[in-house]
């Protein structure tokens, strides 16, 4: 992987991690939506753990259309 | 100091963690299984069920109620209404009977209490006794078969080595970023630490909350000092201004009166709270005219523990007071501490999270517990080799860690059978459940203690297995809301079958456990009998709860 490649990855991840937070927010409120954020970020955290260790191909294969899944749901939510 | 400043981290975290490790496990365990403690109390007594289908109102639950108690407490001093909710489909209500003359004042208030069909007012007799989810609950800060204050002293202590154990085991943890997502398989000591490190730092904010709240919640029990200092010991204003309510001492006239209805009331608190709903209807001296309601508001989207409430005249109806409304900073603070620990204000969805990150703190005690015993014996790997036995610490952690992580949860599915089994109007059944929890523990634990060995994991993992994953079996046999009736079905309540697919989840967590343990077995035999280093299971008992 390049340089750029990896930045623009990283980036990408970052994008998405705020993303799901302004959705979040946007679906629970200022209150519940911040702890709501953290729960989800540790589920899925623990699901992409156990898959790339146990599954790595599936992992690999699911990134994309998970990413744009998600993309598709937080843009829904805000 | 002798070594760097991590050396010394990396020590107090070992020795902070293992000290308590087994109590936190059962804290921890029984704490996550609170979460869903309704629901457990729901899925504990079967005659429920039914009622728990149909949706009835708020105004109609609460008028029910009112008209039982005129028939059943009429000369009850004070009624109590829990309204039904999403999660506890049943009106609870209980009264106390007057002091009858001749016996001393003071004495015991005997209470009564039933919970009603809300859609008709009818006692639903039929309910088996049992302490549900209120045992695990009570179980986490309160432990059993002690005075409830020194449980909550040893708790207190335990919590906060547990917060000494997360803060010290930051700082040790070097590659925390590095490593956030690693976790590499069957590969002995190294896997343990990862899976140490990635329970812990993946439910990093969940674990520092729950045990910086835990503490929170007891603070005017462990540190009265400072409230001692600005009262000047007035403990009564001091918990009047902290826990704001309406709760007020009146006497009663002595000259009878009706009671006003209860849906206008209802409506004027909803109102009043932009949409909130009752949870609580306290009625003082029904009947009489100094009659008095109090009413108190649920849980709702709002992050703090503390319920305002509202007063009504019992007579004319009129509004006395309000409370809580407008709460001071500092007693915000720990409501919402106290919120954030209890999590009444989560969804199922948010629950379900909590509950994750819940097992996620029990897999990382149990990792934390056999990493010091794998390291430990790798230290003696060569004595063990030849023969040589191991250490008295090192069989008596083993023993623990097998009595603990793969004893508890035979204890939890062991009252849950035992829930089904006894018989329903057995005396003091809630006590014998209980006792059936404890002899269960006691014997897988005890067991453990006197062959700490890797068949002895095997052994009682498959047993927690089995126990758990046969659960909705038993179910079937035992009771007309088995899942194929909740599920297949769609009829009955959700949090009956969601019951029921979590404990099967939960065996079939611990089977893998098991297998894994039993797959890696024979190529280890070649080269020596027990627990050797490398070939403890490389899956955690991650399921265990």
């Amino acid at each position: 992987m390049t340089a750029a490649a990896f930045v623009a990855g990283a980036a990408l991840g970052w994008i998405g991690v705020g993303l799901s937070f302004a959705a979040c927010v946007a679906g629970d409120g200022w209150k519940i939506g911040p702890i709501c954020w953290l729960g989800t970020l540790t589920a899925s955290a623990i699901v992409l753990v156990l898959l790339a260790s146990y599954a790595p191909r599936i992992a690999t294969r699911a990134v994309l259309p998970l990413c744009v899944a998600a993309a598709v749901i937080c843009l829904g939510l805000i | 100091m002798k070594d760097g400043f991590r050396q010394s981290m990396a020590w107090l975290h070992t020795w902070s963690g293992l000290l308590v490790c087994w109590i936190l496990f059962l804290v921890f365990s029984a704490g996550t299984a609170s979460y869903f403690r309704n629901e457990i109390t729901l899925w504990m007594k079967p005659e429920l069920h039914r009622a728990a289908a149909g949706p009835v109102t708020q105004a109609d639950a609460a008028a029910h109620a009112m008209r039982t108690l005129q028939e059943r407490g009429a000369h009850a001093p004070r009624w109590f209404i829990t309204l039904p909710d999403e999660r506890s489909p049943a009106t609870r209500i209980r009264w106390t009977n007057p002091t009858p003359p001749g016996e001393a004042r003071g004495a015991r208030a005997r209470p009564n209490s039933e919970m009603l069909d809300p859609a008709t007012g009818d006692v639903l007799s039929a309910a088996r006794e049992t302490r549900g989810g209120e045992f695990f609950y009570r179980l986490h800060f309160d432990l059993h078969y002690m005075p409830a204050l020194w449980a909550r002293w040893i708790i207190g202590f335990c919590a906060m080595f547990m917060l000494v154990a997360i803060i010290s085991g930051i700082i040790t943890h070097k590659r925390i970023f590095k490593d956030f997502f690693t976790f590499r398989p069957r590969k002995g000591q190294r896997s343990w630490l990862d899976a140490h490190n990635a329970t812990a730092v993946l439910a990093l904010p969940y674990h520092l909350m729950i045990t910086y709240t835990g503490l929170v919640t007891l603070m005017f029990m462990y540190m009265p000092w400072g409230a001692q200092v600005a009262y000047n010991g007035d403990r009564e204003t001091f918990f009047a201004e902290a826990f704001p309510n309406t709760a007020q001492k009146s006497r009663a006239a002595g000259e009878t009166a009706p009671l006003t209805a209860i849906t206008p009331l209802l409506q004027q608190a909803s109102l009043h709270w932009q949409g909130g709903r009752a949870a609580l209807i306290t009625v003082n001296h029904p009947g009489d005219k100094n009659a008095t309601i109090s009413i108190v508001r649920a849980g709702g989207r709002d992050l703090t523990h503390a319920r305002p409430s509202m007063l009504f005249n019992g007579v004319s109806g009129a509004l006395i007071s309000t409370a809580g409304d407008d709460i001071k900073a500092a007693s915000e603070t720990r409501g919402v501490l106290y919120g954030l620990h209890i999590a009444h204000f989560a969804g199922p969805l948010l629950r379900m999270l909590f509950f994750l990150s819940g097992l996620a703190g029990c897999a990382m005690v149990a990792t934390g517990a056999l990493l010091w015993a794998v390291k430990e014996r790798q230290k003696h790997a060569k004595a063990l080799a030849q023969g040589g036995r191991a250490g008295f610490g090192l069989r008596l952690v083993e023993g623990l860690n097998i009595g603990a992580i793969a004893g508890l949860p035979i204890a939890f599915a062991t009252y849950f059978w035992a829930n089904r089994l006894l018989p329903v109007q057995l005396e003091q059944r809630p006590e014998i459940e209980i006792r059936c929890f404890f002899i269960a523990w006691a014997v897988a634990a005890l067991l453990a203690q006197l062959r700490p060995t890797r068949r002895m994991w095997q052994l009682q993992l498959w047993t927690g297995a089995a126990l758990f994953a046969g659960i909705p079996l038993l179910n079937v046999a035992t009771t007309h809301s088995h899942l194929g009736v909740t599920l297949l079905h769609g009829e009955g309540p959700w949090a009956v079958a969601g019951f029921d697919l979590i404990v099967l989840a939960l065996g079939a967590g611990l089977g893998y456990a098991a297998w894994t343990l039993g797959r890696n077995r024979r190529p280890a035999r070649r080269t020596q009998k027990g627990v050797a280093p490398n070939d403890i299971p490389d899956q955690p008992v991650r399921e265990a709860a």
